[in-house]
């Protein structure tokens, strides 16, 4: 068990680094909507720690 | 009299890069509204005639065609009682022209599809049966299997972009136009690049315009590619687009690629190779798809379990008929390892079963004159797969290694392991409890730690 959660953790980690360093999440506007192209909504950016992130949709491209 | 049937025009698969000169087909009427996957276009239909292309009313019959031959294709392979999403409603919601961007989104509340102008053309998103029928894939996807939505995976998330593309290809295929086209193009070899394997040519073509490197040289996304599995912890974000890199879309080509080399190996196991066994070939790959997506459990390794999954639902609906053709085309792309694709596939054992393959730690600092061999934990894949690696063997799960030592270094730290006289005590932590779970007994020149009995004080077997 402490393995596969190990292979969650640092796949689920390097998913969200990469979804911000690419530009994919974003923090949602006032109307509630996404900038272009964003896929992933930024929903907490705790302190020193990687920001919190959830679909909001899939994109063709 | 009564009236002549009502038929539209649509494109097959994509309108094309502008100068392609394809013409779009007559179609009968399509039916939206139809289970169990009904689909509602966010406008007035127009009168079911055959109009002019350019025109809205020609882009709105274009869309509702590809939208209803995509639902009810994936209606009849669904299990009985798929659904959309909940939050979708019962009917499927489309946009088919919400705004200026070259994209179209499916976001749980139904298809959203754009327009842009480049250089004096305008592309609408929602023009391209590739484009519409990714787009549904992704809400057929979720239906069937919403586990993967929100996944922090790098191959989840391509699978679920691969799932898309798989999506426009095979809905592709239900028009005997295309498959006859295909069959022309590819010389029955449907491996090779064709109307089939190149998504989205005039979006492409569009985005191509202002972003040279970010699609492929003829299209969005080309599945007629030599992409080979690395696992995406070790790629970077983004890249060009003849790179691999983690991002979704550039990572689902691995899948994608493997998927069309086995259409193709199924379709060469098909008695006469015409347009009538390429549809059957067609909806034999899509049940196996969705066959294993049900049972996959979501892991992030999930490339490698979906294709062992493949081939199980293979052998248990066709008899193993494909498998050949399964495992050819996910070892070419490396998505299994030549290991994993030559070995039956098995189900890994749960806690109470037998024990995985032994590896072999270093026990040097607990006074262990040699390394020990000990026994994996179980762990909750179905198949102890992996993809490949690009040298040889197959890629290692991440922790692997670590979690084993930490295991054995809890069982010593705990007093329960009986080094049996083969610890060199000055260096042993030999701790003096009574019952000891786990024993170092030597096997031919090796040094191998079995369990004894659980820590009830039953005794098991060895
Ligand atoms: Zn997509």
């Amino acid at each position: 068990m402490r393995r596969t959660k190990k292979a969650e953790q640092l796949a689920a980690e390097k998913f969200v680094s990469d979804t911000v360093a690419r530009g994919d999440a974003a923090r949602a506007g006032e109307d509630g909507n996404l900038p272009k192209g964003a896929t992933h909504e930024i929903v907490e950016e705790p302190e020193g720690e990687a920001p919190k992130i959830r679909r909001r949709r899939f994109r063709l491209f | 009299m009564p009236p002549a049937p009502s038929s539209i025009l649509a494109w097959e698969d994509d309108p094309g890069a502008p100068g392609s000169r394809r013409h779009p087909d007559a179609q009968p009427r399509p039916t939206l509204a139809a289970a169990p996957l009904p689909v509602s276009i966010d406008a007035k239909a127009p009168p079911a005639r055959e109009f002019k292309v350019g025109s809205p009313e020609f882009r709105y019959w274009v869309a509702a065609e590809a939208l209803a031959r995509g639902a009810q294709f994936w209606g009849t392979i669904l299990p009985k009682g798929t659904r959309w999403h909940s939050t979708n409603g019962a009917r499927l919601p489309v946009e088919l022209d919400e705004d200026v961007d070259l994209n179209a989104y499916y976001d749980r509340h139904g298809l959203h599809f754009f327009h842009d102008t480049v250089k004096g053309v305008t592309v609408y998103s929602g023009e391209s049966p590739d484009v519409v029928c990714h787009e549904l894939g992704h809400a057929v996807l979720d239906g069937l299997r919403p586990q993967l939505w929100d996944a922090l995976s790098a191959e989840v998330a391509a699978f679920h972009e691969s799932f898309g593309d798989m999506s426009a290809m095979l809905s592709g295929l239900q028009l005997q136009s295309l498959r006859e086209e295909v069959l022309a193009e590819t010389a029955s070899r449907l491996d090779r690049s064709s109307r089939l394997s190149r998504l989205a040519e005039q979006l492409g073509w569009a985005v191509r315009q202002g972003h040279p490197d970010a699609v492929d040289r003829d299209c969005l996304r080309n599945a007629s590619n030599s992409f080979f599995y690395t696992d995406p912890l070790k790629l970077p974000p983004t890249a060009p687009a003849a790179t691999l890199s983690s991002e979704p879309h550039s990572f689902s080509r691995v899948f994608t690629g493997a998927f069309l080399n086995i259409l193709a190996g199924m379709f060469r196991l098909q008695k006469k190779r015409d347009q009538a066994a390429l549809l059957d070939t067609s909806r034999d790959a899509a049940t196996i798809l969705v066959t294993a997506i049900k049972t996959t459990p979501v892991v992030p390794t999930y490339f490698s379990q979906i294709a062992t999954h493949m081939i199980s639902a293979d052998a248990a609906t066709f008899r193993g008929r494909y498998r050949d053709a399964l495992k050819g085309g996910f070892v070419k792309h490396g998505v299994l390892s030549l290991q994993a694709a030559t070995s039956p596939p098995s189900p890994a054992p749960g806690a109470e079963d037998a024990p995985l393959a032994r590896i072999a730690l270093p026990a040097a600092h607990l006074g262990l004159p040699q390394e020990l061999f000990v026994t994996a934990a179980s762990h909750p894949k179905r198949f102890a797969v992996t993809g490949a690696a690009p040298d040889v063997g197959g890629t290692e799960s991440p922790g692997h290694d670590d979690a084993a030592a930490a295991f054995l270094e809890d069982l010593v730290r705990r007093g329960e392991v009986d080094f049996n006289g083969h610890a060199v005590a000055e260096t042993a932590v030999l701790a003096p409890k009574r019952r000891k779970t786990h024993e170092v007994v030597r096997e031919a020149d090796e040094l191998v730690l079995v369990r004894r009995c659980i820590d009830c004080g039953v005794t098991l077997a060895p």
